[in-house]
């Protein structure tokens, strides 16, 4: 075997290599380090969640009471009260980061995402229609939301022929056409509701973190833990998909199965998030650009993009608590706000980039 | 690993055939080049090849293996494309586009061996890009760039290349030192390459085997020695031209006539 000779260029003096038995797994340093401050970070913004609110509580208490120790009250509101809202901000956020990312290299732009193309506004539809027919509440409904994402999925596919088109151009127009019907449909449907009706409503479709609870969380959080594997399982193709078919092919992209697998993701992670707290805004579009910031070209972000999401929704939810205080904005209102601004230096960059 | 290209018919649209009943043959160890005119179907040819276009009809095998038949990940252990101007992600670095070239050989829990690291070094220094390798893409120039994706299409170590058109980008200098490169590699005996090339006079310098087509049909299959005639460069382009000898190796230098040139 040929010695590799260190001082020739090589992977080893940016990425640590681990064999494992059969296995051998590069970890590129900067990887590690992102994902850690990420992980740092999203611990802070959990804890900072907790801590806020009418009920004054520090943080040594805080921390007892989510190891189970302390007063009983204490472990009422943080346990009961307050932490399920920031689990339904950390699936949500983790979903719709993980879908962004997906999505995104999917359709090779930084544009498409789900709640551009309607896959969000698909899913919110789907809710909506099911509580107006049934008068259900909006709790048990978390369910409906990747059905009625998937059916959007398959009209958008079948819209564009299959077809991604030039830089995604093709996608994009037809989900941006998809996009304003649905949410058309969605205000009529909407403005036929009795006032009190309505403003509920109104509000889970701007994206809520304040209808959280365990019953909506842990179903959602076991539908992404499942569908989690085979979203890393796409990684190596959403590494392809960045280039043209001219190279991804014969470098061994599997075009039409990849496709279909990442798809399939994406409507279920977007789905589910959408389910969890309704369409949730901006968070999509800018967890993966942030994330592969962080990362460097070298490969997609995949879970940092879902931990920045994590990041954002509960970032987003704390400050709308801080804002407006003693009232709250909506997650998804804050989101909004903040999102304009971003889309267009994200339209402003990708021209500049032309 | 022989190519065997049996009466091949291909098209974009139906009733427009862009290839009509092409077969060809490449071997190891040699360098296979495709001339012809715009549009005669030389890169439909490559693309046929390289799976990224489905054939109407006829057969591709690699050692009498369909190559339609292998799995994507099969068939990118067989053949790679260097692709006319590919782009890349924006700022990746030479060493991030060049280790692409190693997908095919690792898995998601094979993710860096010793052999893709030897792939990749050997790649880099082929193409001396060595020094270059934590440079970004987007700040060579396009020379530089194109030797980056040759070594990617390198470290493959498929023993099958296609390569389209790899020197329209380059000046005379780096169009030699590519057109060398690849005679040193083929003449290692292990790959067969089959080149796409504007240019006559390298294509003829170049070739082991030239395959001259025109109007989606293979004109003449041959050395260049064997088959460049004046004939042969009117059936193909509608130029009357002389034929030269390289005072070197004996291989035919072609140059449009006067008249032609008025």
């Amino acid at each position: 075997m040929t010695q590799i000779n260190t001082t020739q260029p090589s992977v080893y003096q940016h990425d640590w290599l681990m064999r494992l038995g059969p296995l051998r797994l590069r970890v590129p340093r900067r990887v590690v380090t992102v994902n850690l401050l990420l992980l740092i970070g999203l611990a802070g913004i959990m804890l900072a969640s907790l801590i806020m609110g009418d009920f004054k509580i520090s943080v040594m208490q805080t921390v007892r009471a989510l190891l189970g120790q302390g007063e009983k009250s204490h472990l009422i509101l943080i346990n009961e009260i307050r932490l399920p809202r920031v689990i339904t901000g950390l699936v949500t956020g983790f979903g719709l980061g993980l879908a962004g990312t997906m999505l995104q290299t999917l359709a090779r732009n930084r544009l498409a995402t789900p709640e551009v193309l309607g896959i969000n506004e698909g899913g919110t539809l789907a809710i909506i229609v099911i509580i107006t027919v049934s008068t259900s509440s909006l709790f048990g409904l978390w369910w409906v939301a990747p059905i009625g994402s998937a059916l959007t999925a398959a009209v958008l596919i079948l819209l564009g022929g299959g077809r991604v088109g030039s830089q995604g151009y093709r996608l994009l127009i037809i989900g941006l056409g998809l996009t304003a019907l649905l949410r058309s449909i969605n205000e009529l449907i909407i403005s036929r509701q009795n006032l009190m009706h309505a403003s509920a409503l109104y509000t889970w479709t701007l994206g809520s973190l304040a209808t959280g609870n365990e019953k909506v969380n842990i179903p959602v959080s076991i539908g992404m833990l499942m569908i989690l594997p085979l979203c890393l399982l796409c990684t190596r193709w959403l590494n392809l998909m960045r280039f043209d078919e001219e190279v991804a092919i014969p470098l061994g992209l599997p075009k039409r199965g990849a496709r279909l697998l990442v798809i399939v993701c994406v409507v279920v992670m977007a789905g589910l998030s959408v389910g969890a707290a309704g369409p949730i805004a901006f968070v999509a579009l800018a967890a993966p650009i942030l994330s592969s910031r962080l990362l460097g070209p070298s490969h997609v972000p995949m879970l940092t993009s879902a931990w920045t999401g994590s990041v954002l929704v509960l970032t987003a939810d704390t400050l709308g608590r801080l804002i407006a205080y003693p009232q709250e904005l909506p997650v998804g209102v804050v989101c909004s706000v903040l999102g304009g601004p971003f889309l267009l230096w994200v339209v402003l960059r990708q021209q500049v980039n032309r | 690993m022989q190519l065997n290209v049996t009466d091949l018919y291909a098209s974009y649209t139906a009733n427009n055939p862009i290839l009509k009943g092409v077969s060809m043959t490449a071997k190891p160890g040699q360098v296979t080049i495709i001339v012809g005119p715009n549009g005669c179907g030389k890169s439909t040819l490559l693309r046929n090849i390289a799976r990224l276009h489905r054939p109407d009809s006829g057969k591709i095998t690699l050692d009498d293996q369909d190559i339609w038949q292998l799995k994507p990940r099969q068939a990118a252990h067989r053949l790679s494309l260097l692709p006319q101007s590919p782009v890349a992600p924006e700022g990746m670095t030479v060493m991030n586009l060049v280790q692409f070239g190693r997908h095919p050989h690792q898995g998601l829990f094979q993710q860096w061996s010793d052999q893709d690291q030897l792939a990749v070094t050997e790649a880099l220094e082929l193409t001396h890009l060595s020094n270059l390798a934590y440079r970004r893409l987007d700040q060579l120039s396009g020379g530089q760039r194109q030797r980056c994706w040759l070594a990617m299409t390198l470290a493959q170590q498929t023993p099958l290349m296609l390569l389209d058109e790899p020197t329209s980008m380059l000046d005379l200098g780096h169009q030699v030192e590519v057109l060398n490169l690849v005679r040193k590699i083929a003449s290692a005996g292990d790959r067969a390459f089959v080149i796409v090339l504007h240019d006559l006079i390298a294509a003829a310098q170049y070739a082991d085997q030239l395959i001259t087509m025109r109007d989606g049909k293979i004109v003449q299959t041959g050395h260049p020695r064997d088959i460049i005639t004046p004939e042969l460069i009117k059936d193909l382009y509608d130029v009357d031209v002389r034929i030269l000898t390289s005072p070197d190796n004996q291989t035919p230098i072609i140059v449009a006539r006067q008249e032609a040139l008025v």
